[in-house]
């Protein structure tokens, strides 16, 4: 029905609206670009932590950002129990990722003479790749088509990578850098679009 | 808009149409706060664009009729209203669909040169 797929409209937008304000890329980039310098900088425990601290850090930008400028909305049970669901299910493939990641990491270390040549190209391309397919999970899952763009930018890091022969790390740089200047090009156009309300509300 | 007959059925639902949720600005106001749990003044005034004085003077109606729940509080030092949408105003506004959905059927197409209902998106364009 024509009035229940508009309510859907509705719904969607109150939701699109938590995503507006490109704090989420700029998160998203710095997370990205922590994994990286972490890699290069062979601490790779600190690209395990930073990204975490990230997803609090996101909420309180938010929270003192977003919403004195659009508002502050509470959504419908069935989105929040969608966004669960959603939440567990990248939690577990970032886990994953970071175990495959750091355990990769390690394993180039091993500069086993054999398989060196296989360690130096593919595998350290691997977590850009993996990192990009939860990207395109969080896109379809969260409805955010941007991240299904910041995905293709993840396998093309991996596959710049990897074709560069470059070390574990240097893959995430350019993808990271590209989704934090969206980050700071959207909130820029947010805050000028949205001036802070001086409405108290309700008398 | 081209109504039915007062005898019609269609005109007994449409005298049953609740006016409060009827009008444009409530309508949408009232929408906005179904399809979510709770909302603040600022979100419905950036999701509906009405004026801070609109809103407010619409909001009272809905509160007098019992259609919404009205939570004042501060975020730190930021007064924040938070309003959510009753039971009551819930049926209220599950009732009005279900009315102008049968108000509102479709009907059969009009040729452009022949006698004939209006196209039902017209109506609803309207």
């Amino acid at each position: 029905m024509n009035e229940s797929r508009d309510l859907d409209r509705i719904e969607r937008r109150a939701y699109q609206t938590i995503w507006e304000d490109g704090l989420l890329d700029l998160f998203v980039g710095a997370g990205i670009l922590a994994i990286g310098l972490s890699w290069i900088s062979r601490f790779p425990v600190l690209g395990a932590v930073l990204p975490a601290l990230l997803v609090p850090a996101w909420q309180v930008a938010h929270k003192q950002i977003a919403e004195p400028r659009t508002g502050y909305v509470k959504l419908s049970r069935a989105r929040q129990a969608r966004q669960k669901r959603s939440l567990q299910a990248l939690a577990l493939l970032g886990v994953a990722t970071m175990m495959l990641g750091v355990a990769a990491f390690f394993f180039t270390q091993a500069r086993s003479p054999a398989v060196d040549e296989l360690l130096r190209t593919a595998i350290p391309a691997l977590p850009a790749v993996l990192l990009g397919i939860g990207s395109a999970l969080a896109g379809m899952l969260f409805e955010i088509r941007r991240l299904l763009a910041y995905a293709g930018l993840l396998f093309a890091g991996g596959a710049a990578g990897a074709w560069l022969h470059a070390g574990p790390g240097w893959h995430f740089l350019f993808p990271g850098i590209v989704i934090v200047i969206v980050g700071v090009t959207m909130l820029v156009s947010f805050l000028r679009k949205y001036p802070a309300q001086d409405v108290a509300g309700f008398p | 808009m081209t109504l039915a007959k007062p005898d019609t059925p269609n005109a007994k639902r449409l005298a049953e149409i609740d006016r409060l949720i009827h009008e444009p600005a409530r309508l949408s106001l009232v929408a906005c706060l179904y399809v979510v749990e709770a909302a603040d003044f600022v979100f419905l005034m950036r999701q509906t664009g009405l004026t801070g004085g609109n809103l407010s003077s619409h909001v009272s109606k809905l509160e007098q009729a019992g259609y919404v729940d009205v939570k004042k509080s501060f975020v730190g030092k930021r007064p924040q209203t938070v309003l959510r949408l009753t039971s009551k105003g819930r049926t209220a506004f599950e009732r009005y669909r279900r009315t102008m959905s049968g108000v509102l059927t479709p009907a059969p197409r009009r040729r452009p040169d022949g006698p004939g209902c209006v196209e039902p998106e017209s109506i609803v364009a309207e």
